[in-house]
């Protein structure tokens, strides 16, 4: 039903190694990881991620443009400033000083959103808040908790099958008909169709395409008109078959 | 979620003013949705498959309306509501679509302002929240599926409540519900996901205080049921999912982030954050994380796409309301007196909303259409090669109205991701945009007649190019002809 991760790296790519590099590397250190340690890994992540394709147009004329999520790039992105809301959430839920802490990341979100390079500044603030705000006995991650964070860029990843297949595809005439007529596409039939009896110098497989794709569009006036053509200047004996085998095929009455 | 678990206590203001504040209330809200009410491209491509669905009594094997698409691919989504504008269109006419989408809109609204808060306090506060809600949807606001898709969400809110309060949910509710939904908007979908979600979200809440989390999957599966009772089956569900995910609804305004350089689409999101930390501090402390978490979900999604900064707010207001009625500032004079000041200025700005009305058929080309299929018959009749009319998206739903199959146009806005997924919606893409292929498309489809905006690009072009003539011009629309 879904397609893969598209195969060519990019920041998404690049983004999600760093964050889940970050995270084990946390794991490991420690046996366990805590709320600080998860957004170094964020920030460590963004910046390479950033870095790698100038997601957050760090180095543009742009760097102030507001947030756009079908830019590439950008909803992974979008799914780090949610963890980064969730993390201030979760992490500094029992200190004396949650609600300054939380407002503080609610409102570098949102001045994200119109400036998307205040992304950096967003997660980097977080991070400090949340870290200097450390209680070890309450900032534990759970494992279910880290899976999620690391599942929702993954989400974003994932995307869902083109609904469409290039409009033009490539190959001889005859190999373009079959493909418009796959794609239920006649009238694309027809132009290369058109264009192909138009190249040949004595009417042949072009004009006989072009006449088929007539009788299937339901003209079959104008199909008679080119079968007509084939049989009086054939460019083959099997063409001038076919030609008369349809023509008394489709009579018109 | 808009339950509160138990009935706050009264704030102590008259029950006739708080009445009056009540009706007022209901009266801006349905004035400012009849205002920002409009009956585009798609409201009459409903009517035209609801007439065809009445003619024939029996499901379409193939599209009779546009010539350019995969003819044997229509399945009518979101048949409910085509056979209900059919009615209505042809029983009451026009202004009553109108007139319904106003009260199906405004009942949504009006339900979750007057569910999520109960005391006079909360009410008038959440009154401007609910303004904004149609306030946020008028860019969007039409008469179509999607104003039952407003209903049923509110109402899933309201089922959440209910099972997050540990209160039963009917599975025949569910059953009916979801199948009158799936028939009505391709919303119905979030029957689905937003239940799972809300119970995964439950998990951050401490196990002693935790809901229940089973009746939140037994909705999805009850739903699941209901959702099948749709004409075409388990092959209905499998197309919503087709129409909701594909890549091309990024295409689309509504379906593309906000500009949240304007300050007026950077308001929800504030707000929702804003709530979000205000939940941390205020209202019931039980579930307060799980709700907080919902919200940001919902914060992420309107950030994502327009179209859900409706239900943003309309989650917003489901948070906020209790929030507001255990918060009583004001004494019960100066909470009269507000009430009244507020209750006056809504009552006369539902009547002034109402009373400017609203043509049904201000944005669609109705002479340019008769112009248009009068110069499609003269080169029929004159044996042209060349006589296909060619029309933009969102006009081929008045010509499905209007025309009727005779004669069929281009294409419209039913279903761009099976009907039209054969290079037709990106040639018309090119089309739209005007691009230098624009002269080779209309080769392509055979066009005699262009029928299409006035001043847009395509317009600008066909004035200047050579076999092409201006036939007729008005306000909106223009249509070219080929003369050779």
């Amino acid at each position: 039903m879904f397609g893969v991760i598209s195969a060519a790296p990019g920041p998404e790519h690049t983004f999600l190694l760093a964050f889940a590099v970050g995270v084990f590397a946390a794991l490991l250190c420690r046996g366990q990881a805590c709320v600080g340690d998860l957004l170094l890994a964020l920030i460590t992540a963004a910046a390479v991620g950033a870095a790698g394709a100038n997601a957050l147009a760090l180095d543009a004329a742009d760097f102030a443009s507001s947030f756009v999520a079908q830019d590439p790039g950008q909803r992974p992105l979008l799914a780090l400033r949610v963890a980064v809301v969730l993390l201030a959430m979760v992490g500094v839920r029992r200190h004396k000083d949650r609600d300054a802490t939380l407002a503080c990341v609610a409102a570098l979100f949102v001045l994200s959103l119109v400036c998307r390079g205040a992304l950096v500044v967003d997660v980097v603030v977080a991070g400090l808040l949340i870290r200097r705000q450390r209680d070890r006995e309450t900032c534990h991650v759970p494992v279910w908790l880290m899976a999620a964070l690391l599942g929702i860029p993954a989400l974003a990843l994932v995307r869902a099958p083109k609904g469409s297949a290039p409009s033009s595809p490539a190959g001889s005439p005859a190999e373009m008909i079959a493909a418009w007529r796959e794609r239920r596409n006649l009238f694309r039939a027809h132009a290369v169709a058109l264009d192909w009896a138009r190249k040949e110098a004595t009417p042949g497989d072009g004009y006989l395409a072009l006449a088929e794709v007539d009788h299937e569009l339901g003209q079959d006036h104008k199909a008679q008109k080119t079968l007509a053509k084939i049989v009086a200047n054939p460019a083959s004996e099997a063409v001038r078959r076919a030609a008369v085998d349809h023509a008394r095929e489709w009579q018109v009455p | 979620m808009t339950t509160p678990s138990a009935e706050p206590r009264p704030a102590g203001l008259p029950r006739s003013l708080h009445g009056l504040l009540v009706v007022a209330g209901l009266l801006a809200i349905a004035g400012l949705v009849f205002h920002n009410m409009d009956l585009l491209g798609d409201g009459f491509w409903y009517v035209a498959s609801g007439r065809w669905l009445l003619d024939h009594r029996a499901l379409p094997h193939a599209d009779p309306f546009s010539f350019a698409s995969v003819k044997e691919r229509w399945i009518v989504g979101m048949p409910g509501a085509c056979l209900l504008f059919a009615l209505v269109a042809d029983h009451l006419g026009l202004r009553a679509l109108l007139v319904m989408g106003t009260i199906v809109e405004a009942a949504a609204v009006a339900l979750l302002w007057l569910r999520a808060a109960r005391t006079p306090f909360g009410r008038l506060v959440l009154l401007l929240l609910a303004l904004f809600f149609v306030q946020v949807d008028a860019t969007d606001l039409s008469v179509r599926g999607q104003v039952f898709g407003d209903l049923g969400f509110v109402l899933l809110l309201g089922m959440l409540a209910r099972l997050r309060d540990g209160q039963r949910v009917h599975p025949l509710l569910v059953v009916l519900g979801a199948a009158v939904w799936a028939n009505l908007h391709y919303s119905f979908l979030l029957l689905f996901f937003v239940p799972l979600g809300a119970a995964a979200l439950l998990l951050l809440e401490p196990e002693a205080s935790r809901p229940r989390l089973r009746p939140f999957v037994a909705v999805v599966f009850w739903a699941f049921l209901g959702s099948l009772i749709n004409p075409y089956g388990w092959r209905y569900l499998a197309f919503s999912f087709h129409i909701i995910f594909t890549p091309i609804a990024d295409d689309f305004a509504f379906f593309r982030s906000p500009d949240f350089h304007d300050p007026a689409w950077l308001v929800a999101p504030a707000c929702g954050v804003a709530i979000l930390v205000l939940r941390g501090r205020y209202g019931e402390s039980r579930c307060a994380m799980p709700e907080q978490a919902l919200l940001l979900v919902f914060v992420a999604a309107a950030c994502n796409s327009l179209r859900w900064g409706t239900l943003l707010v309309a989650v917003e207001m489901g948070l906020l309301g209790p929030m507001l009625d255990r918060y009583q500032p004001l004494g019960v004079r100066q909470l009269s007196f507000v009430a009244a000041v507020a209750s006056g200025v809504c009552a006369v700005l539902g009547v002034r909303w109402i009373s400017r009305g609203a043509d049904p058929l201000q944005n669609v080309p109705v002479a340019a259409a008769e112009v248009a299929r009068a110069a499609q018959r003269a080169q029929y009749a004159a044996g042209r090669s060349m006589d296909q009319v060619v029309n933009p998206l969102h006009w081929g739903g008045y010509l499905a109205y209007e025309w009727n199959g005779d004669p069929k146009y281009f294409h419209d806005g039913r279903d761009q991701t099976v009907l039209f997924d054969n290079g037709v919606y990106e040639d018309a893409g090119a089309l739209w945009k005007g691009t230098p292929r624009f002269a080779e498309v209309l080769d392509v489809y055979e066009a005699g007649v262009v029928l299409w905006e006035r001043g847009s690009r395509l317009d600008l072009l066909l004035r200047g190019a050579p076999g092409w003539k201006l036939a007729h011009e008005d306000a909106i629309a223009v249509v070219h002809v080929r003369t050779k």
